[in-house]
C-alpha cells in the first residue's frame, strides 16, 4: 500500500467516523494543512449527503406505496359511509311505507265486504217535489212514505208502467234488500228511452244493487264510469278509496 | 382485527425525525396526519392526483432534513409548516411548467407572497433530482451498498449477505469505489454541486 492509498483510506475511515481521537486529531492536522485534501473530504461529504437523501427518499417512496393503498381504501370506505347514511335512510322509509301500504291493503282486503260496501254507498232515494209533485202516482206516494212493500204492490197494478215506475219500483226493491228484483226493475229503466231524468240515478243505485247481490265485477264497471265521469250526478260519491276497495273486493270474489 | 395506528405529539414527532434512520412507522403517521389536507391544496390549485402524491413525497423527505439539521423545532405547528412547504413545492412546480409551456407567468405573483421562510427550504428542486440521477447511472450494487452503509446504518458484515461478496474488505473496497465514482459525477459539475450542497443544507452556513 503506497502513500496515496493509505491516506485515501484514511480519509474513508475519517469520513465514516471510525478514526479515534488522536488518529482523528492527526489527520484533522493534516486536513489543515493540505487544501486538496480537505477539498476531496467536502466532496466526499457531499456525496454522503446525496446518499443519505437518497436513501430517505427511496424509504419514503417505499412506505408511500402502501399508504396510498391504506388511505385510498380509508377514502373508498368513507364514501361508502357518507352514501350508507342516505341510502339506508330512504330504504328503511321506503319500506316502512311499502310495509304500511302492505298492510292497509291487506287489513282492506280482510275487511271489505260487499255489504259493508253497499252500506257505506247506499242511501235510500228521495223523491224530489218536482219530481213527485201534483198528479202523483200511488207507487210515488206510497215510496215517499217509505212504504216500499206497499209501493210495490201499487208497481205490480200498474199495467204499462214506464221507466219512473221501474225506477221506483226497483228503489223500493233495494230498500226492501231484494237486490235481484231491484236490479231486474233497474235494469228495465235504464233501457227504457224515456229514461232521461233517471239514467244516473238508475246507474249508481243498480251499481248498489250488484253489491249488495255479492257481484262487485259488475258494480265495478258501472262505479268506473262514474268515477271517471267528473260531470256524473254521482261523481262525488264515488272516490279512489271506493274504487280501491270494489277492486279488492272483486279480487277477493275471485273477479266476479 | 382492526389495526392499531401510533400517534405522535408534534414534540415526539421531532424526537423520532432526529434518530438517524427515520422510522417507517413515523413517515405513516405524516401520512395519515396530513396527506389529504396538503394534497388537497395541490388538486384545487391545477393539480392532478400524481402531481400532489409527488409533492408531497418531496415535502416529506424535505421536512425529515429540515428536522435532522435544526431548522425546524417546533416555533408553528408541524401541520402549518408542513402546509407552508407544500405550498411553496407546488407553486414552484407550477411556475417552471409555465415556464416550460411559455405561457404567461402567473404564478410568479404568488410565489412572492409565499411564506419567504419556506421558500429557503424548498429551493434547488431540480439540482436535487439531477443528483439522484446521478445515484441512479452507480448500479444496483453501488446503491445498495452506500444506501445500506450511510443510510440504514448496516455494518460491513451485515451488508455482505446483501451482495454476496467474499469478506468485508471486499465490501469495504467497493463502497469506497462507489463513493469516489458519485463523488467524481458530483465534481464534474462543480455548480451542480454547489447547488445540491445548498439545497441539503436547507439556508444552515
Amino acid at each position: 500500500m503506497d502513500n496515496n492509498d493509505a491516506q485515501q483510506e484514511t480519509l474513508m475511515r475519517y469520513l465514516d467516523g471510525e478514526l479515534s481521537g488522536e488518529a482523528s486529531a492527526a489527520f484533522e492536522r493534516q486536513l489543515g494543512e493540505n487544501a486538496d485534501l480537505q477539498a476531496e473530504l467536502d466532496n466526499l461529504q457531499l456525496a454522503k449527503l446525496a446518499v443519505t437523501h437518497y436513501g430517505l427518499k427511496a424509504r419514503v417512496a417505499a412506505v408511500h406505496g402502501s399508504m396510498m393503498q391504506e388511505l385510498n381504501a380509508g377514502a373508498a370506505k368513507t364514501s361508502t359511509i357518507k352514501v350508507y347514511p342516505f341510502m339506508r335512510t330512504t330504504l328503511k322509509i321506503a319500506a316502512s311505507l311499502f310495509i304500511a301500504m302492505f298492510l292497509f291493503t291487506a287489513y282492506q282486503y280482510v275487511s271489505v265486504t260487499p255489504a259493508k260496501l253497499f252500506a257505506e254507498n247506499y242511501q235510500s232515494y228521495e223523491l224530489s217535489t218536482a219530481r213527485g209533485a201534483s198528479g202523483a202516482s200511488a207507487l210515488e206516494a206510497d215510496y215517499k212514505l217509505g212504504n216500499f212493500a206497499v209501493a210495490v204492490a201499487d208497481f205490480n197494478k200498474i199495467g204499462k208502467p214506464g221507466a219512473k215506475d221501474y225506477f221506483l219500483v226497483a228503489q223500493a226493491y233495494l230498500a226492501l234488500h231484494k237486490p235481484v228484483n231491484a236490479i231486474a226493475n233497474f235494469d228495465a229503466a235504464d233501457h227504457d228511452p224515456e229514461n232521461g231524468d233517471f239514467k244516473e240515478d238508475a246507474e249508481y243505485y243498480l251499481a248498489a244493487a250488484y253489491l249488495e247481490n255479492n257481484q262487485p265485477a259488475r258494480a265495478e264497471v258501472l262505479f268506473n264510469k262514474i268515477y271517471r265521469d267528473q260531470d256524473h250526478l254521482y261523481h262525488k260519491k264515488v272516490t279512489f278509496w271506493t274504487m280501491l276497495r270494489i277492486k279488492l273486493l272483486v279480487l277477493k270474489n275471485g273477479g266476479q | 382485527m382492526k389495526k392499531a395506528f401510533v400517534n405522535f405529539t408534534d414534540g415526539e414527532l421531532l424526537e423520532m425525525l432526529k434518530n438517524e434512520r427515520v422510522n417507517d412507522e413515523v413517515i405513516r403517521f405524516l401520512y395519515r396526519s396530513h396527506y389529504s389536507t396538503l394534497s388537497n391544496y395541490v388538486k384545487v390549485n391545477q393539480g392532478s392526483e400524481q402531481d400532489a402524491q409527488d409533492i408531497f413525497q418531496e415535502v416529506i423527505v424535505s421536512f425529515i432534513e429540515i428536522v435532522k439539521v435544526g431548522k425546524f423545532r417546533g416555533e408553528s405547528k408541524t401541520g402549518t409548516f408542513l402546509y407552508t412547504l407544500n405550498k411553496y413545492a407546488w407553486l414552484n412546480e407550477l411556475k417552471k411548467r409555465s415556464r416550460a409551456t411559455a405561457r404567461e407567468d402567473k404564478y410568479g405573483n404568488e410565489m412572492e407572497t409565499a411564506d419567504p421562510d419556506a421558500s429557503i427550504f424548498m429551493v434547488e428542486r431540480e439540482a436535487k433530482n439531477m443528483v439522484m440521477a446521478m445515484m441512479d447511472k452507480l448500479g444496483d450494487i453501488c446503491k445498495k451498498i452506500l444506501v445500506a452503509y450511510y443510510y440504514d446504518n448496516y455494518s460491513l458484515k451485515e451488508i455482505l449477505p446483501l451482495v454476496n461478496y467474499e469478506n468485508e474488505q471486499v465490501v469495504r473496497n467497493k463502497k469506497y469505489k462507489c463513493l469516489k465514482n458519485l463523488e467524481q459525477m458530483l465534481t464534474a459539475d462543480a455548480d451542480l454541486a454547489r447547488r445540491f450542497k445548498n439545497a441539503l443544507s436547507y439556508g444552515q452556513q
